[in-house]
């Protein structure tokens, strides 16, 4: 991560309102957008089509600079919902430029200094109603509930739960990045390597087990990930 | 005429793709249709081998597109079906060497002449596979009952269903030995994760190498299992309702597979 004097150039912070892109205020504006660049593409597509929140702190954002974001930002598939900016010049120019803007942003003491991404949007699940094969992957910022099969080779990256009505395979990471109490559920739960926020878990090529399917449910129960028969409740 | 265009693929290579095309194609030909193979594998080209047919090669595929030649002069006419004929791959050009929208007019005017249009695709899901699949209306998906070659042959079906739609499989090289001790996925583990149509299954036979060494594809002999296999598969590609035998076995590897964690 690109800092300036033990300070993030940029970091994404889950608020309640939305996942909230902080910009550094002090630090030349490429070097911040560096920074952007880097983050967004560690995060590997996870907040696309998510709305999201632009904090300014006190920059004085001139209309190349904030075209170059925008650029950016659009590049990436995010869409900006309101902007945060403390500076009256920066407030005027984004107005005009056509976005929302807002003097504060209301930060309790906790969320600002947690960087944690949760769930971009809260409780908003996406639905497909249809597998996965080798090869494709669905990253979204919710719980996920697939209907089909997720196959070897085939990835699942999601900021909540991940419900599989099928056979699950391939690679899925629950709560991602550091949600631990993302679950995993599936009718089969037959993968090879599973994530749930910060844990992996790998396939065990000793145990045999298979017998017919049963639904099964993963979690993380004293910091290692665990697998127990689903009983119609979490 | 408008024939059918079939693309046989499978993402992995030596799965029996070649194989799969000269034995479906003298197949169809045996029935009285008019087919034409196009080796799709620009390059690599073995189509001939397998056929038999060579030393009959005059020009190819990159001439045809290149203008170089018209294409009934590059295609040979095969030994055995005068309604039979193969366009060779050139051995020395490179897959970019023809465009998908170069394979897809070629197709189409193969079609108004051929009742089938088999074309035998590269390993891979590069240009060469694009340009092979552009050409074709249907596809045929070979895979083999083993873990890596199953899930090339997922990533394709995944990459077909955007175009052409669902594919139909053949599962080659088939070892009901094997399946039993385990070593092998078995028809229901393939039919399970893959989820198409199947079209056949054709047993592990040295018969077939035997026959693609000498330029005579097994379809032809009546009495090789393998050969019976491909000549039902035929018939269905035809229409007909040819029930396929279970190769079953007693659950294959994913006994061992994918068991995992610690299950209280
Ligand atoms: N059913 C089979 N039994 C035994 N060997 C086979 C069978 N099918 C194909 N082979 C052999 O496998 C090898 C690869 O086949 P080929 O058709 O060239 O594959 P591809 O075109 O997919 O690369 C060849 O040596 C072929 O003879
Ligand atoms: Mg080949």
């Amino acid at each position: 991560m690109v800092q300036r004097g033990g300070v993030d150039l940029f970091s994404i912070k889950g608020l309640k309102s939305g996942p909230t892109f902080l910009f550094d205020d002090q630090a030349p504006f490429p070097a911040v957008i560096t920074a952007v660049e880097e983050e967004l593409s560690r995060a590997n597509g996870f907040f696309r089509d998510s709305p999201v929140i632009l904090h300014f702190g006190d920059r004085h954002l001139n209309k190349e600079e904030w075209w170059t974001l925008k650029e950016m930002l659009h590049r990436e598939g995010l869409v900006p919902r309101y902007a945060v900016a403390a500076a009256a010049a920066s407030r005027e120019l984004l107005y005009k430029e056509g976005l929302p803007v807002r003097e504060h942003l209301q930060l309790s003491a906790q969320e600002s200094k947690k960087a944690q991404v949760t769930a971009a949007g809260g409780s908003t699940a996406l639905y497909l109603r249809r597998g996965l094969r080798s090869g494709q992957k669905e990253v979204f910022g919710g719980e996920v509930v697939l209907v089909g099969d997720v196959n070897q080779g085939a990835e699942i990256l999601a900021g909540g739960d991940i419900i599989v009505v099928g056979t699950l395979r391939g690679v899925v990471h629950a709560g991602y990045p550091d949600n631990a109490d993302a679950v995993v559920i599936a009718l089969n739960l037959t993968p090879l390597q599973l994530r749930i926020g910060p844990f992996i878990a790998r396939a065990d090529e000793e145990q045999n087990h298979r017998g017919s399917p049963r639904p099964e449910l993963a979690r993380v129960k004293d910091e290692r990930i665990v697998v127990e028969p689903y009983q119609g409740k979490l | 005429m408008s024939g059918r265009a079939i693309v046989i693929t499978s993402g992995k290579g030596g799965v029996g793709k070649t194989t799969a095309t000269a034995n479906l194609g003298l197949g169809l030909a045996r029935h009285d249709r008019k087919v034409v193979l196009i080796d799709g594998d620009i390059g690599l080209r073995n189509l001939d081998i397998i056929m038999g047919l060579e030393n009959r090669i005059v020009y190819h595929l990159v001439d045809v597109v290149r203008g170089r030649c018209q294409v009934r002069q590059a295609l040979v006419k095969d030994k055995r079906f005068p309604h039979l004929a193969l366009l060779p791959a050139s051995q020395i050009d490179q897959k970019e060497a023809i465009s998908p929208e170069q394979m897809r007019e070629l197709a189409a005017q193969l079609k108004e002449d051929f009742d089938f249009v088999l074309i035998d695709c590269p390993a891979g899901i590069e240009q060469g596979f694009r340009n092979a699949v552009a050409g074709a209306d249907e596809a045929i998906v070979i895979t083999t009952p083993d873990v890596s070659p199953v899930r090339d042959a997922d990533r394709v079906i995944g990459l077909l269903q955007n175009s052409l739609g669902d594919p139909q499989l053949i599962i080659n090289r088939m070892s009901t030995q094997m399946v039993q001790r385990g070593d092998m996925l078995d028809q229901q583990d393939v039919l399970d994760i893959l989820a198409v149509n199947l079209l056949g299954i054709v047993p592990e036979d040295e018969e077939v190498v035997v026959a693609g060494n000498r330029g005579s594809p097994v379809v032809l002999n009546e009495k090789s299992q393998s050969g019976q296999a491909y000549g039902r598969i035929v018939r269905r590609i035809l229409g007909e309702d040819v029930p396929i035998p279970e190769l079953n076995g007693h659950g294959g590897i994913f006994h061992r597979l994918g068991k995992l964690f610690s299950r209280r």
